[in-house]
Formats: C-alpha cells, structure tokens, sequence
C-alpha cells in the first residue's frame, strides 16, 4: 500500500468507530456532510511540500496513520486571566462543552447550539452551510475535510443585530489524551449588523494532565462572519505543550463598513500552521491582522494569510513579527489579492523576523497581487539579528549582556503586543512569552 | 596619585584600517581633558575603544583604568565601574521606553554599589529633578528610547543620563555638535554640576565654542590617530582662529 492508502485505510476504520456512536443521529443533516466531507477528504491527497502554500513546512509527519479521535475527559485546568472577566467556552477535546456555559450570553440574546442542530438551523443554512457545500475540495482543503469529517461537537453562535457584548467571549481549546490521538474543533460564529465583540480563543495545554508527553495534532477550525457595520476583535494565543502539533485556520468573511482586527501570538507547540483567510465582499471594510511569534528549541511556525480584496474602498493592514532561535524555523507567506473591482483599496503588508541562531530558519515571502489600477499598496520583509549598536548602548549603561538582550527581543515584539486592546489578555501574553516587566 | 586613566601607546584597527597608532593619554581625577583635531583624526574610534565597542580591534598597547586592565573588563562591567560615554549619535530604540531604560540602569548601579533598587515613586522623583535641571520635557520618559527625538533631545537624554549614573569618568563624544547656544548652555551646566575632585572627563569637539562654559585643564590635538600637540585652554583659541594646518608641520609638545 502507498503512505496515502495506509492514511485513507487508517481514517477509515476510524470513521466506522465514529459512525458507530452516532446513536440515531447516523441520518442527520450533519452525518450526511460529513460523510460527504469524508469521502472528498479521500480524493484530495494531503498537500506535501510541492504545493505553493505548503512548501515551507512538511505536514507529513503530522497525517501519519497513527492517531486516535481524542475521547472526553472529565475535567482540566488552565489559568484564568488575572483580572480579566469573559463568558467561557469551554472546548474540549473537540467537544464543546455546553452545559458549562454560565447564563450569561443567553441573557444578552446570543445563541449558542451544538454543531448537529445547526445543520437544521436556517439561520446557519444561509451563511455557512451554502459556503460549505459549494467549496470545491482540493489538497489545500484537505485538513479542513478532515476536521469536517471528525469533528463531532463543535457549536454555533449566533449575535444579533445591534448587540454589544459587554465582555470578552473566551474559546478555550483543550486537548489532553492518554495515546497519540487527534481532535477537531470548528466552530461557527455570526455577527449580525452592528454588533460588537471580543473573541479569544486560547489553545493551552492541560495543567493537569497525566499525559503531557502524549504526541497529539489539533485540527482547529473558525468560521466569522461578518454582517455590515459589525466590529469583531479577535485574539489567539496559543501554549500547547511540545508534543502537540496545530493545524489552525481561520476563516472571515466581512460585509459592507464592518471591521475585524485579529492579534495571534503563538509560543508553545511543536509544529504550528498557522492559516488565516479573510475575504472581503463589500466596500469600506477595515481589517487588520497581527502576528508574534516566539520559536526555540524544535518548533515550527508556519503562517499562512490571504486577504481577498473584491469590493472598492476596503483597508487591510498586517504585520507579523517573530523571533527564533535554537533550530527552530518559521515561514511568512502572506497573499494579498487586489480584484479588478476592488478601486481604491489599501493594502499594506509587512513581516519582520530575528534570527538568533545560526541553526534557525525563516521564509518570509509576502505577496501582492493588483488587477485594479487605482490602489495603494506594499508589503515589505526584513530579517535580522539584534541590533549590534542596540546592544552596545544598552549594555554601556551597565546592563548585562542578557537583560539587554532581553530588553531588545522584548521590544521587537512588542511592536505588535503593544496593539492588543485587551489589556489584561497583553499583560498574561506576555508574561507567560517571558516578555513582562 | 595613581591615574584614572592611563593609555599607552594604544594601537587600534577597523577592518584593516589603523585609527589610532601609538596613543599616549593620563588622565587624573578631577580632571577634564578636551580632545579635538581633525575629521577622522581618531576621536571618536578613541571615546568608542574607552567605552568597549567591540567592532574596533586592539593591535597593541594598553588602558589601565583605577589601576584594571580595561580590556579584561566587559562593556556593563567599565559602565558599572564608572565610565560614561554621551554618545555622538545615541540610538533609537524603538518599543524599549525611556522610563523603564532609565530605572533599569539606574537600579543596576545600585545594586553594583550595594545600595537598595529605587521604587517606581523614588525613581520618578529622581529622574524628573535631573530632567528639571536640563529643561527637558517630562513627557520625554513616556516615549521609546531616543525614538523620534529632535537631535537636541537626544543629547540632552545623553546627559540626563550621565547625571543620573554619576560616572568616574565621563566621555563626551561631540556632545555639542548641532545643538544651539542655549542648549549648549545647559548641556554644560549638566556639566559642570557633576564636577568634583573625584570625577573625570573627555571632552571630544570640534569646536572651541562649548570649551567657553565647560574649562579644560589640557586640551589635546589629535592627528593622524595620536596626540599631536597638548597645551591649556588656550590651545583650543589657537584651533579655532588658526585650524589645523600649522600641527601638521610641527612635532609633538610634550603635556
């Protein structure tokens, strides 16, 4: 058998597990798209380091036929943000965990269901459902096939027009398994005309886990939608231990005068894909995407963003800056695609690396694509080592090497941290990045 | 008295081009020594060596400071132990802010001096008298290090610095280069309150101008990477009407 047949042979047994504990849900809406996703999943080879967006990183390892489909656990542990209040979510191993919400967002008028009655939900038909089944599977889709397929509890929100969420919605990703096992979290979010919110989602690892060196890949998934006028500021921040691999992607889609803002710092994990999409469907939209990024050791971080400008008058920014070291590596490769129509767009674009180690890597490759005449755009790259003259100046001053050092990698990151609105989300960041005071 | 500063026949390099060749200079304490001369006459490479940049290599000869081997010292040690160096074009440091810079290294001297840290209240209150004393804007502390200062900014930050530090020996690299008169003034008034018959300093200029407000005990004329001539405060008048031509063609006067 060829590596593909042993994968494909591998997830299918563990789909008839899956189908098996369906408990009469096997005929409903859900099942049928992902039996569907299944069975595209099979005709798509996981993409290798041939194709465009993938070339940087292998993901290789990660599809070996080697995993379980995490099962429940009783309970985990992982801070709480000092001073910080939020309506939690709690997503574990894969599994949303409904009956731990507190009433708060029902009494604001949000909506929350599991991912199986969203399948009959009208509301979730129009705007996701639609998108999803025209999607065409293709080798870059094929973790997000695999998620659809495996993914057996993710929920839908649901914030009404006009709404403002008066406290951070806080998505806590979990996983935690005894054997090498995979989960797949996908949620859906719709922010309905004018509503105004705080999103977080943090991937940590269990503080209470028997098993911290158990190998586990977490095949995430988001879904935003934007309706017009409506604000969304999103922030990830990602602590898993070093034997979990992430495969992230976030996918928003923005209506006419709505603004999203998004600040993804990763500093845990072993291999970190990073993917994030943002498609631009109508005009005078503000969208802006920030990144850092701390790698040591074995790590690898991979971020991948594309943001798809179709309407005239829409503004993008995004800046991604990442220190590494040891033999770690990472990769930039940002697309940013001007439609024909897409006049007057902003589009600015830049990714700043340093390298501390003769034995890291970095690839950053940001790109432009203009097929409207009348825009301002740029995108820019730089990679580098501490500044030698920083260095010396601080160090004049009489501090040692290492806290002057220190001082400069702190202040390289903190170009991007300093732009986080959430005060108390900074402060935990970059405390637990070794960045603080 | 032993020397503060005792430099012999110092020969130093920058890819593969020699800077100074053969640097005689004794500096007591309590003494303020003005080092002028030409364009690429040394000046700078000779505050930087003192200071500890490492791109300079040092081919041969010696720096004895308090009695050390200045060389054994690393650079946040020579700092610790009490030289300063103003620089000629202080970096900016963009995301590092000049508050935190300021009560880092100050705290860090302390502790070197076996006194407790300043806390954020003391520390405030420290810094704003020195800042008062230089007329600078108090708002100055919230910004990034250096960043997008005015060139007069910076130097007077450069000087905030040294009053703050209290340093042995204070090196003042073209401090006065581009600043007004006024500014001039008060970045020699910083000066001259730190003088005492325990602290030194190298004055590196161009001009005779800021010798006005902070009196040399000897000034020196560097050429060609060594001292040419050393006189008193005189010497420097001398420069200013009658440049440098005229050092070319005499030898050496001894101090």
């Amino acid at each position: 058998m060829t590596e593909q047949e042993n994968i494909v042979d591998h997830l299918d047994i563990l789909f008839r597990n899956l189908e098996a504990g369906l408990n009469g849900l096997s005929g409903s809406a859900m099942h049928q798209f992902q039996l569907k996703s299944f069975e595209d999943l099979k005709s798509v080879q996981f993409p290798d380091k041939k194709h465009e967006d993938w070339r940087y990183t292998s993901v290789q390892k990660l599809i070996a036929p080697k995993y379980k489909l995490a099962e429940h656990i009783p309970a985990y542990s992982i801070p709480t943000i000092p001073e910080m209040d939020s309506y939690v979510i709690p997503v574990i191993n894969g599994k949303v965990a409904l009956t731990d919400l507190g009433p708060g967002l029902a009494s604001l008028g949000l909506k929350i269901i599991p991912l199986y009655e969203a399948f009959e939900n009208a509301e979730w038909k129009d705007i996701f459902g639609n998108y999803l089944s025209a999607s065409i599977p293709t080798s870059n889709r094929a973790f997000e096939l695999l998620n659809f397929a495996f993914n057996t509890n993710g929920f839908f929100l649901s914030i009404p027009k006009n709404t403002i969420v008066d406290l951070p919605i806080e998505i806590r990703i979990v996983h935690d398994e005894a054997e090498i096992s995979f989960s797949h979290p996908l949620f859906f979010i719709h922010c309905g005309q004018g509503s105004q919110v705080e999103l977080i989602e943090r991937f940590e690892y269990n503080r209470e886990s028997k098993n911290p060196s158990a190998e586990a890949l977490i095949n995430s998934i988001g879904y935003l939608h934007l309706e017009k006028n409506a604000i969304v500021r999103h922030i990830k921040w990602q602590e898993l231990s070093t034997t979990h691999n992430l495969v992230y992607k976030l996918f928003v889609t923005q209506q006419r005068d709505s603004r999203f803002e998004t600040f993804a710092f990763d500093h845990g994990g072993l291999l970190t894909r990073n993917n994030v999409e943002v498609e631009l469907d109508d005009q005078n939209t503000y969208t802006s995407l920030h990144g850092g990024f701390l790698a040591t050791g074995q790590q690898t971080m991979d971020h991948q963003t594309r943001i798809n400008h179709k309407a005239p008058q829409c503004e993008s920014h995004e800046l991604y800056k990442g220190i590494i070291d040891d033999q770690a590596s990472a990769a930039f490769n940002g697309k940013v695609l001007v439609h024909k129509d897409a006049q007057k767009t902003n589009a600015f674009q830049q990714n700043d690396t340093l390298v501390l180690s003769k034995f890291a890597l970095m690839n950053s490759k940001p790109q432009l694509e203009i097929f409207a005449d009348d825009v301002k755009c740029s995108h820019g790259a730089t990679i580098g080592q501490l500044d030698e003259k920083a260095l010396f100046y601080l160090m004049s001053r009489g501090l040692p090497a290492g806290k002057a050092k220190h001082m400069l990698k702190k202040a390289f990151i903190a170009e991007v941290l300093n732009k986080v609105p959430n005060e108390n989300m900074r402060n935990y960041i970059s405390s637990q990045m070794g960045i603080g005071e | 008295m032993k020397p503060l500063l005792q430099i012999s026949d110092l020969y130093v390099s920058i890819a593969g081009n020699s800077i100074l060749n053969g640097l005689n200079l004794t500096i007591n304490k309590g003494e303020v020594h003005a080092i002028m001369g030409p364009n690429g006459s040394g000046k700078s490479t000779l505050a930087n060596v003192i200071a500890g940049r490492e791109e300079y290599k040092i081919e041969s000869g010696s720096i004895l400071y308090k009695g050390r081997d200045l060389f054994e010292m690393e650079v946040d040690e020579r700092a610790l132990d009490g030289i300063f160096l103003a620089f000629q074009y202080p970096v900016e440091i963009p995301g590092v802010s000049n508050s935190n810079f300021l009560k880092s290294t100050i705290n860090v001297h302390r502790v070197h001096q076996g006194l407790p840290e300043l806390n954020a209240l003391e520390m405030l209150k420290y810094v704003r008298s020195k800042m008062k004393s230089l007329e600078m804007d108090p708002d100055l502390l919230k910004r990034s290090l250096n960043d997008g200062f005015s060139g007069g900014e910076k130097k007077r930050n450069e000087i905030l610095q040294m009053l703050l530090l209290e340093p042995t020996l204070a090196i003042l690299d073209e401090t006065d280069s581009g600043l007004d008169i006024d500014a001039l003034r008060i970045v020699a008034d910083g000066v001259n309150q730190l003088k005492s018959s325990e602290r030194s300093f190298i004055v590196v200029t161009h001009y005779q101008r800021l010798l006005a407000y902070i009196i040399p005990d000897f000034v020196h004329v560097l050429s060609n990477g060594k001292i040419v001539a050393t006189g008193d405060k005189s010497l420097a008048l001398k420069l200013e009407e009658e440049g440098y031509d005229w050092i070319k063609e005499s030898p050496a006067i001894p101090a």
